[in-house]
């Protein structure tokens, strides 16, 4: 009994560390995520969802947005250029479809093999 | 044999509270609920004109944080082209992570992904935004384009990391370096974390040595290795006082999902 009440003492005690613990998971259910983006999505949402496959940064400057990196080559506009042109205040376009990243690939299989069910049944 | 079972009770205790960088639980929230909040923060980000934004969830229930830590994961959210599998090209905001690794709790990786992805994992449709100055926003932007990100990067994890030296990094520290990288133009991380002693006040993380103690026996993401003296650590609202003692922050709020807002 008097070691009991020690353990649930300790635990109580270390409770508030162990909540900061979450820290900076790649998180939580990514592959439960997954599925349920893919298989229901008509359900979860109007919009649509799609797999990113990659992402790169826009510059906008004024009323111009720029790629950064390929597209500035292109316009011969560097993106320390537009550092110090005069910066865009207006809202941003953005996509109403949702977009997520793809799941770890030792779990790519295992949604893989889930949906190859889901559509034979 | 009574030592083992305060210890098993205390493992088992513990475990729930820090499972998530090492097993895929579900969600605690209803996945359209995920998906409309996630789109909301971007939406509301992009109305302001956020190139890039310092992006934060809370992950645990709010009662059980530390008095101070309002959050538990920070990252920096860039505007971005994103070239979709279907071959469409779609405008919306890519989030730059440090995450812990699966498996291994103490160890962490840099891992870029979307709202959604994000706030997947949320205990609480509750998100930290808080926009940069222009001119800092650009040299994030630059930073990131770079690569040059990644230097600031140490795999060494400890969620109570010392933002005052370089010894080991948790995500809301890598976030505060990427800020600095910005600011000081430099990626020398000794700079930097000279300046950041000289200008930035970490958060007091208000427990007893005894709970740390335990926590550090118990979890590998747990250590006070790197405090000299009293534990504080980078968190989302020390950057944000940090940013706008020095007029570095345009806007700052708490997002909610009925889509009202708190000013920081």
């Amino acid at each position: 009994m008097k070691f009991t009440t020690i353990a649930l003492v300790f635990t109580l005690c270390i409770t508030t560390i162990t909540a900061q613990a979450e820290g900076s998971t790649h998180h939580s259910g990514q592959a439960s995520k997954h599925s349920v983006l893919a298989v229901s999505h008509g359900a979860v949402s109007t919009a649509k969802v799609a797999s990113a496959a990659v992402a790169v940064p826009l510059m906008v400057a004024g009323s111009v947005a720029l790629t950064a990196g390929a597209a500035s080559v292109k316009t011969g506009t560097s993106i320390g250029d537009l550092a110090s042109r005069p910066a865009h205040h207006g809202p941003l376009v953005i996509t109403e479809t949702t977009i997520t990243a793809d799941p770890a690939p030792n779990k790519v299989l295992v949604i893989h093999n889930k949906h190859t069910l889901i559509q034979n049944h | 044999m009574k030592t083992k079972l305060i210890f098993t009770l205390l493992a088992l205790l513990c475990a729930p509270s820090w499972a998530g960088s090492e097993t895929n639980k579900q969600s605690t929230l209803e996945p359209e609920k995920i998906v409309k909040f996630a789109k909301d923060v971007e939406k509301y980000a992009a109305a302001k004109g956020a190139r890039a934004f310092i992006i934060a969830r809370v992950g645990r229930p709010e009662k059980e944080l530390p008095k101070g830590i309002h959050y538990t994961h920070t990252a920096i959210a860039v505007y971005s082209d994103i070239q979709l599998k279907n071959g469409e090209t779609a405008q919306g905001y890519a989030i730059h992570n440090l995450y812990q690794r699966a498996g291994k709790p103490n160890r962490s990786q840099l891992v870029q992904d979307y709202p959604v992805d994000f706030f997947w994992g949320a205990h609480t449709l509750k998100a930290g935004i808080i926009i940069p100055s222009e001119e800092i926003q650009t040299r994030l932007i630059e930073l990131i384009t770079s690569g040059k990100n990644a230097e600031l990067h140490n795999p060494k994890y400890s969620v109570i990391a010392n933002p005052m030296n370089s010894q080991l990094q948790n995500c809301t520290e890598h976030t505060l370096d990427m800020l600095n990288a910005a600011i000081y133009q430099s990626t020398d991380i000794e700079k930097l974390k000279a300046n950041t002693r000289a200008y930035y006040t970490a958060q007091r993380v208000r427990t007893s040595r005894f709970k740390l103690l335990f926590g550090a026996m118990l979890m590998d993401e747990v250590t006070t290795k790197d405090h000299p003296g009293k534990i504080a650590t980078a968190t989302f609202g020390s950057i944000h006082t940090y940013l706008d003692q020095y007029q570095l922050a345009q806007h700052g709020v708490t997002f909610y999902a009925d889509g009202k807002t708190n000013m920081l």
